[in-house]
């Protein structure tokens, strides 16, 4: 299987003539791979010893998780008096670090879903992996719902469960929403998830070496033989999950946008946040998406499936939803002096010029706002370093953008004598950090034992699958001889 | 409680004046060395009351190092020092704390020092160049243009009685906001509600004192205090307000300001915006009124806190009743956290702390939010007499008029603070909310507080040198900001 890596990888410069070209695509799978190659390639990953940087990777973002969880502990066990919070700023980087996870967990059920409803094909090759990350980066995000809490064994009051008080959650509270939508949101993403699993699953079974192995995939694989009548029924099932997903996509932030739209206070009671929100949701997720998949698309040598126009058109859904966030911010501004209320006004001013200013410079202003402009143009999108560079500006500017929005608005409202700062402990740094040790941990494992591109679909993306495909004059074999 | 003009908690500091502070290049916090050395061997000092007179001395130089507090409005070229601080163990109740200040003093010059008098001979003040940490409860002190206070002079108010209720744009508002939200019904035959008269009030905070003691409210400790995490539930904010406006965000401070007080509590919005975000329904509405806190059943997002308004409720970081409150050595080489370690922290009050309670009031746990109740105790309890009053007959089983009042109003010098009945006409608050000067605050958020506010109508003498420097707290057309 190793033998064929020697083939030259970008095939662009081939010239056609012109009567063939508007005819024909650049394919998505370069190299003219064979079915079998991608499923040495992809199942290669999982089932060869792990190399060397993995175990180091693995290592450090366990070690990372584990001293997080040891914060948690500690903020559990002694109190929410262990974070920075104080009396004007009720919430920081707890609420900060959910909406940042869960903003990330955006990308992945986008691209199963909704491009698969739109019929992109091309989202074959990274939806396995970004689905994966969607579901670790909830699991991160349902963290913080769950400990900010001042009393975290009372929790499940937020839950409407029948008791002898006859008390119910209160059902106009968005935070009861949050707690609905991102349970939905988790549970469907992970039938989706599994639902596509199941044919590679199969297939990891067929290929098992060891008793155990088999028995696992064979577990998980329920009985997957691959007849039609299985690919009738997955088919169905996967197209029913996503038209189930697709409304998720854009409901799950919505509501997460309501904690703060359905609030009082100045900059968080916008109208515009919703959609602000999702787009914004979008844009850190494919950032997130290509900070994961561009270095294991180096590392497992994976440059046919992710090709740089698989790079390129993220690119492109980041700069588009990187310029609706931008117009957000701008409309923000406009409004707040539009509408003459002082305390607005004062809001917004004290977002660029107050204490928490370099916030907006760097994180909203150059790293959400300026940044993803690079992709207007087509050197960039292509070349790996800028769109490396650009993803983690979003990483960051994402998380900023969050923190001026949550502190930004609590810590200076209506009543100066109550305004003050927040200055985090490194009970908060090291919870943020964990649970990117917690991230990247479930990531790398994930990538250990599951194919971490969906073999079945990418193999419907090439052009041998293509029933209708015609083969004008020869074109096709021209350009992927 | 935190000092009614300065804010400052747990300590006392060297009170200058910022011209004062410009020159020495001295910021709050700094540490300063005052030297003072005794008037040199002119008439020598009368019998000291020493056994042993000792023989005429070198003019002994007494030192003191306290942190500096950059006040506005206190006299130029002048430090003014609280006594009666610098103990090194308050035991359960907190820590060292202040400085000393008797060791300025002698018994023949024991109330002040007068550089140029005949008390002493020089005073030198140095500066030290260490910091000292100070924990204030207020840090930002510009009333920022907002409409908060409203106070006028007596002629504005002579032209325009009804000057109160045209600020913040409170008079442009229709009488009757929409809502979204359907509220429960407030029919309850008594209605609960407060006037407080900032004509009256001098800041003095002995209602905060007095709200501390009735609602088990918890101390805290400094270092909680500088987090920003005080617990009172009932708060004085003091703005400076000048003439010439400043930008306190620019370090500048305002020079011969205005000093107004606000007494700040739970509101009791009739649309409280705490409510319709709390998840769990542990803040709701009663029918009288009162916003209500259920303990047990709060989890501590903190959510309701976050959309007040008027930020007065207050949430336990720690188990502040349960912890001790100074810093505490925790297992030895492990006291490098300055906060609670729990497994390894003492838990616990003793039973001197316990007796201090108040019986009527939930002592409440960490984790918790809490605020304001209108000393609901103090309701109940009066209408439970009523009714047991009224025995059989309960068609009269009314709390009589003005028969009993919060602690907060028990306590105030002044009766600055009125609670009562709103709904009935003959009483003491409903009598003061007709007044000209009442407003309410933050009308245009359509929150119906039922604590409303007494316009402050000053009547400065007109050959008073300052007297245009008076009743100028209220915004005003022209110094809008933005």
């Amino acid at each position: 299987m190793e033998g064929a890596v020697a083939v030259p990888e970008v095939i662009e410069g081939e010239e056609l003539a012109p009567t063939e070209k508007p005819l024909t695509r650049v394919p998505l799978v370069l190299n003219r791979r064979s079915y079998g190659w991608l499923t040495e390639r992809i199942a290669g990953a999982v089932e060869n010893r792990a190399p060397r940087w993995w175990w180091v990777a693995f290592a450090v973002t366990a070690a990372i998780a584990g001293f997080g969880l040891f914060c948690l502990g500690y903020q559990i066990s002694t109190g929410v008096g262990t974070w920075g919070l104080n009396h004007p700023v009720g919430w920081a980087w707890d609420i900060t670090n959910f909406v940042f996870w869960i903003g990330i967990g955006h990308a992945g059920t986008l691209i199963s879903a909704i491009l698969y409803l739109l019929r992109q094909k091309w989202r074959t090759s990274i939806n396995r992996s970004a689905e994966a990350m969607t579901l670790f980066a909830v699991i991160c995000a349902a963290i913080f719902p769950g400990i900010h809490v001042g009393r975290v064994w009372m929790a499940w009051y937020l839950a409407p469960l029948p008791n002898n008080y006859g008390i119910w959650p209160n059902f106009r509270s968005p935070l009861m929403w949050d707690v609905f939508a991102v349970s939905t949101y988790f549970t469907v993403s992970v039938l989706f998830w599994y639902t596509g699993l199941v044919p590679d699953l199969g297939t990891l079974r067929d290929r098992a070496t060891s008793k155990i192995k088999k028995f696992l995939y064979g577990i998980f694989a329920l009985g997957w033989r691959g007849s039609n009548r299985h690919w009738r029924h997955y088919e169905m099932a996967y197209l029913l999950l996503a038209g189930i997903s697709t409304p998720l996509v854009l409901s799950v932030h919505s509501v997460v946008s309501f904690d703060f739209a359905t609030s009082i206070l100045p900059t968080w009671h916008t109208t515009i946040f919703p959609p602000y929100f999702v787009a914004g949701a979008i844009f850190g997720g494919f950032a997130m998406v290509l900070t994961l998949m561009l270095p294991a698309r180096a590392l497992f040598k994976l440059h046919d499936i992710i090709t740089l126009q698989h790079i390129d058109k993220m690119a492109k859904i980041i700069l588009l939803t990187g310029s609706i966030v931008s117009y957000a911010y701008a409309m923000e501004f406009f409004i707040a002096w539009y509408s003459g209320n002082q305390y607005e006004r004062f809001a917004f001013w004290n977002r660029v010029l107050g204490p928490y200013w370099w916030y907006w410079w760097v994180g909203m202003l150059f790293c959400n706002a300026l940044s993803p402009q690079l992709f207007w143009f087509r050197w960039c999108r292509r070349n790996v370093y800028v769109v490396y560079f650009v993803c983690m500006c979003v990483n960051a500017g994402m998380w900023f953008e969050r923190f001026i929005i949550i502190v930004g608005g609590l810590h200076r409202d209506f009543l100066p004598s109550s305004w003050g700062l927040f200055i985090p402990t490194w009970v908060d740094i090291w919870t943020f950090i964990g649970t990117h040790g917690i991230f990247l941990s479930l990531f790398l494992l994930f990538i250990r034992f599951l194919p971490m591109i969906a073999m079945s679909e990418v193999k419907t993306a090439l052009p041998e699958s293509d029933v209708h495909a015609q083969h004008p004059a020869g074109a096709m074999e021209k350009e992927h001889a | 409680m935190p000092d009614p003009i300065t804010k400052l908690t747990w300590d006392n500091a060297a009170l200058i004046s910022p011209r004062y502070a410009k020159t020495l290049d001295l910021e709050t916090g700094d540490l300063i060395r005052i030297a003072v050395s005794e008037a040199a061997s002119t008439p020598p000092p009368p019998a000291e009351g020493q056994p042993a007179p000792p023989p005429p001395p070198q003019p002994a130089v007494r030192e003191l190092e306290i942190a500096v507090l950059v006040a506005p409005g206190h006299a130029d070229n002048s430090i003014t020092i609280p006594l009666g601080y610098g103990r090194y163990s308050l035991n359960n109740v907190g820590e060292r704390s202040g400085f000393n200040g008797y060791l300025l003093r002698t018994p023949n010059n024991p109330h002040y020092i007068v550089a140029d008098g005949k008390a002493v001979g020089s005073v030198t003040v140095k500066k030290v160049g260490r910091k000292y940490p100070f924990s204030i409860t207020q840090d930002h002190f510009s009333i920022e243009g907002r409409g908060l206070v409203r106070e006028a002079p007596l002629e504005h108010y002579r032209e325009d009685p009804e000057f109160a209720k045209k600020i913040a744009g409170d008079d442009e508002l229709p009488a009757k906001l929409p809502s979204l939200y359907t509220h429960p019904p407030l029919n309850a035959a008594q209605q609960w509600g407060m006037t407080i008269d900032l004509n009256v009030c001098t800041g003095c905070s002995a209602c905060v004192v007095a709200c501390q003691a009735e609602n088990n409210v918890p101390v805290v400790g400094k270092l909680q205090v500088s987090h920003g995490r005080a617990m009172h539930w009932l708060r004085i904010d003091r703005y400076f307000a000048s003439e010439h406006g400043f930008d306190q965000d620019k370090g500048e401070l305002p020079e011969d300001p205005e000093m107004v007080h606000q007494p700040m509590m739970c509101q009791h919005c009739e649309n409280a915006p705490c409510e319709t975000v709390c998840p769990v329904n542990a803040t709701i509405h009663s029918e009288d009124g009162l916003n209500v806190m259920a303990y047990n059943r709060c989890v501590g997002t903190r959510y309701c806190a976050n959309n007040c308004p008027f930020k007065v409720r207050r949430f336990n970081f720690f188990d502040y009743n349960q912890r001790p409150v100074g810093k505490k050595k925790i297992a030895g080489a492990l006291n490098i956290y300055k906060e609670y370690f729990a497994p390894l922290t003492d838990k616990g009050a003793p039973d001197t702390i316990k007796l201090s309670k108040n019986p009527n009031v939930t002592v409440r746990m960490r984790g918790v939010m809490e605020k304001c109740t209108f000393c609901v105790q103090r309701i109940e309890e009066a209408k439970i007499a009523a009714r047991v009053r009224a025995g059989a007959s309960p068609a009269d089983n009314k709390i009589p008029r003005d028969s009993f009042t919060t602690a907060c109003a028990q306590a105030c010098p002044n009766e600055a603070i009125v609670f009562g009945d709103i709904r009935d006409p003959e009483s003491k608050v409903s009598k003061m909310k007709l007044q000209d000067r009442n407003y309410r605050l933050l009308q245009y958020l359509n929150v119906n507080t039922r604590v409303s506010y007494l316009a402050r109508i000053r009547n400065p003498n007109p050959k008073m040198p300052d007297a245009h420097k008076i009743g100028i707290a209220s915004p005003n057309e022209k110094e809008e900001k933005m």
